[in-house]
């Protein structure tokens, strides 16, 4: 038979993608495009405020311009806020709220696993931390300050009983959905009870408090403004609320940016700690 | 020796579901160096069986014993391998192995690295100690598994459907390799299987059980002759022997025969 089919030569596979319309965007790459396409988004709502506010469509003194708040940041930097500079502020507020989450960690998560394998633990704990979840910190601060005064001591509890039931609970959870069969193996080989638990559970467990830890920053955080309503003397949450006080909405903006950003940064932290201690998460359904 | 004696299982009811009467009686020994496959429609109680063997859960009543010492809870001379291998996704290849020995913890480090380095070389997984398991197929994971069980060099090997999960190629090459490591191990081993044919190629004896609450409906004697090939299964005795367990476990079958 004659074949008169056109013939079809490629002369690699780099050529075959040169042919077709799609080129460009395969060579960015989908992680860059995600990236621009976020950095796109966010940038025209900051461009949409600047022409909002410039033209007084909105009032400045509610809405300041991004650029005005640029302009306070770094005269803040250079001469900061009622007497002490923005570091100190910053740093206030990240050793308050890393105490905190650090001691909710210590205590929450061999008690959350201590309560998952004992019912006497379990029934006795659970019902007091339900009851503490859902009673915001805000409500706590008068009985804080009776007890323990303004210093830094009930600030970093504040945090702590926060945080505390989403570290417990996670870990809790962490143990009961540990799969039966890997129990079984163990079992089979004789391990004891604490070997099981050892070796097993608590393993099994790490991705579920790690879920539970990254919750746990954000709740700390939130934790963080009311606990600087006590009588603070520094910190972001007392930045805010002083230039809420005397309407400087710049300073406002700055408080919130950079409890969101130092939030999101700490996130990452935890994400990358998760990485090194349980690099099979993604596979943990084995 | 293991000898099951008038052993039967029911799974206690709720208020809401009545009590399943699983398993049994069943009455059976196990002689050592034997391989046993237990086959048997879906529910049967084959693998509670296995189960009860392990030690993971007790009779309902009878009594399991293991040279004449009855059975009571989980030891590494009962040790399982599941349908799912089980491996444990934060140790790699080499200390997923090493994970029965360490449990029991008799052995110093050395010994303990050569005889994991023995069941590798043995499962054919030699070079893959640093792999994480989910780095491996799931044919590979199944060896991983079985090297685990092998390396404490049980007294007798219990199998729950080990390759139920494999597509059928990877299944036949593994159960060419379980034919090899028994060969070379000479462990005494309980199968539980869906697979008449592996059933055939593996065993010494088939024990064919009936729908629940599972009872032995025959037990059938493989005749053929260690070492043992794949096709075996194509000679005219295993195929007649494949007949006669389809016959006592599908009836319905046996009836229509030959009126097609």
């Amino acid at each position: 038979m004659k074949s008169d089919l056109p013939e079809l030569q490629i002369e690699s596979i780099e050529e075959l993608y040169e042919q077709s319309p799609d080129a460009d965007n395969r060579r960015l790459g989908r992680g860059t495009r995600r990236v621009i396409r976020t950095v796109v988004v966010i940038g025209s709502v900051l461009i949409v405020w600047e022409l909002l506010a410039r033209f007084n469509l909105v009032s400045q003194v509610f809405f300041p311009p991004p650029s005005a708040i640029w302009d306070a940041l770094l005269d803040i930097l250079r001469t900061g806020f009622y007497g002490s500079t923005l570091l100190e502020n910053l740093l206030a507020s990240v050793g308050r709220v890393a105490v905190g989450f650090l001691a909710a960690v210590a205590i929450g998560i061999p008690l959350g696993l201590a309560m998952a394998r004992n019912d006497t633990i379990y029934d006795i704990v659970d019902p007091v931390l339900e009851f503490i979840r859902p009673v915001p910190p805000l409500a706590y601060i008068p009985l804080l300050v009776v007890w323990f005064g303004i210093g830094e001591l009930p600030k970093v509890i504040l945090i702590a009983v926060g945080t505390l039931p989403m570290v417990v609970f996670s870990a809790v959870a962490g143990v009961r959905s540990t799969p039966t069969q890997r129990v079984s193996v163990a079992r089979c080989f004789g391990a004891s009870e604490w070997q099981v638990f050892w070796h097993v559970y608590l393993q099994s467990s790490l991705p579920e408090i790690f879920t539970g830890l990254r919750v746990g920053v954000g709740i700390a955080w939130s934790s963080l403004v009311a606990a600087e309503l006590i009588a603070a003397q520094a910190g972001l949450g007392w930045m805010i609320e002083i230039s809420g006080r005397e309407l400087q909405v710049t300073y406002i903006f700055i408080g919130i940016v950079l409890i969101g950003a130092l939030g999101y940064l700490m996130d990452l932290i935890v994400r990358i700690v998760e990485h090194f201690a349980v690099p099979w998460r993604a596979h943990s359904g084995l | 020796m293991i000898a099951i004696e008038a052993v039967s299982k029911t799974f206690r009811g709720s208020r809401r579901k009545a009590a399943t009467h699983a398993l049994g009686p069943v009455t059976f020994n196990l002689p050592d160096g034997e391989v046993l496959s237990l086959v048997g429609p879906s529910g049967c109680g084959k693998s509670t069986l296995l189960h009860l063997v392990a030690g993971l859960d007790r009779p309902t009543q009878g009594r399991i014993t293991l040279d004449g010492r009855e059975v009571t809870a989980p030891g590494k001379e009962r040790v399982i391998a599941f349908q799912q291998p089980v491996l444990y996704p934060w140790l790699d290849v080499s200390d997923n192995v090493a994970f029965g020995l360490k449990i029991g913890g008799r052995l110093d480090k050395a010994e303990r690295k050569q005889r994991v380095d023995r069941a590798l070389a043995i499962t054919g997984l030699g070079g893959f100690e640093k792999h994480r398991p989910y780095e491996l197929s799931g044919g590979m994971q199944q060896r991983v598994a079985m090297a685990r069980a092998l390396v404490v060099e049980p007294r007798i090997l219990l199998l729950d459907e080990p390759f139920g999960a494999l597509d059928a190629l990877t299944r036949s090459q593994m159960q060419a390799f379980l034919l090899e490591v028994l060969m070379r191990v000479r462990t005494t081993a309980m199968l539980v299987t869906h697979d008449i044919d592996e059933a055939i190629l593996l065993s010494d004896q088939v024990l064919v059980m009936t729908a629940r609450p599972g009872r032995i409906a025959a037990t059938i004697t493989i005749p053929f002759t260690r070492p043992r090939a794949w096709d075996l299964l194509l000679t005219e005795e295993a195929l007649h022997l494949r007949k006669m367990i389809l016959e006592i476990m599908r009836p319905d079958l046996a009836d229509s025969a030959g009126t097609h």
